[in-house]
């Protein structure tokens, strides 16, 4: 199953985390965008809630931009 | 009918100031400001222990009171940094504080969720042993465990000591207690090397996940529901984490307070510390009290005034 940049930033909305995602460039970090350490991990908690899935720091840490996030949930989602 | 009287605090003098590690940790006012929300660290200093805090805690509860030390029944301390591994902070403080004889004093270690369950823990003993007056310390000088270079610890934790007046003429009594732990999740939130080590994100997804649902229990089991609380004093571990409860709780903001950036994260002593606070005009009917942390460990209980 393709998880979607689009589908990464409805969460960024949902979680509130940013005022405005659409302006959020994707392949950029996230860090340098105004989301901070604190909301990625609010971030990725939400997907694993969400979605069923578990990502390790080690994966939280080398997913900075919305395209890596996208990938890393796209390969967890892989039956 | 056994509850709360009063309570006092302890918040040393001396400041660490976030703003100036700014550079250190690669942080910004705002990170400071709307996230940690912690802008300075109370600290105390390096001769102070948590017996020395406590005992400058009892000395503001006496300027509350009319207390006779004579009176008292049992003292009970909740740390994790007590002065000397042997003998307990409360006998020390038996003797500074020229307590009766007959007064019972024991430890209770925990830490973040420790002054609830220290609650709970007092009344039980001063209930079931005839008791009428009992005093409940926390005192945890994290500063004395904490790496300043590391900066998942370094920028949230101060000192502080409380102490609690349990007695038969309380303007709060306490309903039924929650408790639970994760132990499998004790590295988390430990010390290695003598040195404070905490997994951020670990103890971020504990907190969103298990006190959202511990308060959901805790009105539950005391037959209330989200409107009949007006207030909601949760441990202060971070402004996130409160605005995190705050949000997945769907609770009005103006009800749970965060008051801690004016000297951080005191562990044992963050809910007591803001609880006085709250109390003193006593205008609150139910308040909710979670503390959740070191174990992983939570519990919460609902006090309601007497009047």
């Amino acid at each position: 199953m393709e998880f979607t940049a689009s589908q990464v930033k409805s969460a960024i909305d949902h979680l509130e985390l940013h005022q405005n995602s659409t302006t959020l460039m994707d392949s950029i970090p996230l860090k340098n965008q105004g989301i901070d350490s604190l909301d990625i991990v609010n971030l990725f908690l939400f997907f694993e809630e969400t979605l069923g899935v578990q990502i390790s720091d080690d994966e939280i840490a080398n997913s900075e931009s919305i395209l890596d996030i996208a990938a890393l949930i796209s390969q967890k989602l892989k039956p | 009918m056994l509850g709360i009287q009063t309570i006092a605090h302890y918040l040393p003098p001396s400041q660490i100031s976030n703003y100036d590690r700014k550079i250190q940790f690669s942080i910004d006012d705002s990170f400071i400001k709307n996230k940690i929300g912690f802008e300075m660290l109370a600290q105390c200093s390096e001769t102070e222990t948590a017996s020395s805090l406590c005992i400058k805690a009892f000395k503001e509860l006496l300027k509350k009171t009319s207390l006779d030390p004579a009176q008292i029944d049992v003292a009970v301390v909740v740390s994790q940094n007590p002065d000397r591994k042997i003998p307990h902070v409360s006998a020390m403080l038996h003797e500074s504080l020229d307590l009766k004889e007959s007064c019972a004093c024991f430890d209770i270690s925990l830490g973040c969720s420790g002054y609830v369950y220290g609650l709970s823990i007092i009344q039980s003993f001063m209930a079931s042993n005839g008791l009428s007056k009992g005093l409940l310390f926390t005192a945890d000088p994290y500063s004395k465990i904490i790496d300043k270079n590391d900066k998942n610890t370094a920028l949230l934790f101060g000192d502080a000591a409380s102490v609690t007046l349990i007695s038969d003429t309380p303007k709060y009594t306490t309903g039924k207690f929650t408790f639970g732990t994760t132990g499998s999740s004790w590295r988390e939130l430990t010390i290695n090397n003598e040195t404070l080590y905490m997994n951020g994100r670990s103890i971020f997804n504990f907190a969103a996940q298990y006190v959202p649902k511990d308060v959901i229990n805790v009105l539950a089991l005391n037959n209330l529901s989200m409107d009949n609380i007006d207030a909601f004093v949760f441990h202060q571990g971070s402004k996130y984490i409160i605005d995190t409860l705050v949000k997945r709780l769907n609770i009005d903001v103006n009800k749970a307070p965060f008051n801690a950036a004016s000297y951080g994260n005191t562990v044992s002593s963050s809910i007591p510390v803001l609880l006085e606070k709250l109390i003193a005009p006593s205008d609150l009917k139910n308040i909710l009290l979670c503390g959740f942390g070191v174990g992983l460990s939570w519990s919460s209980t609902i006090l309601s005034r007497t009047e």
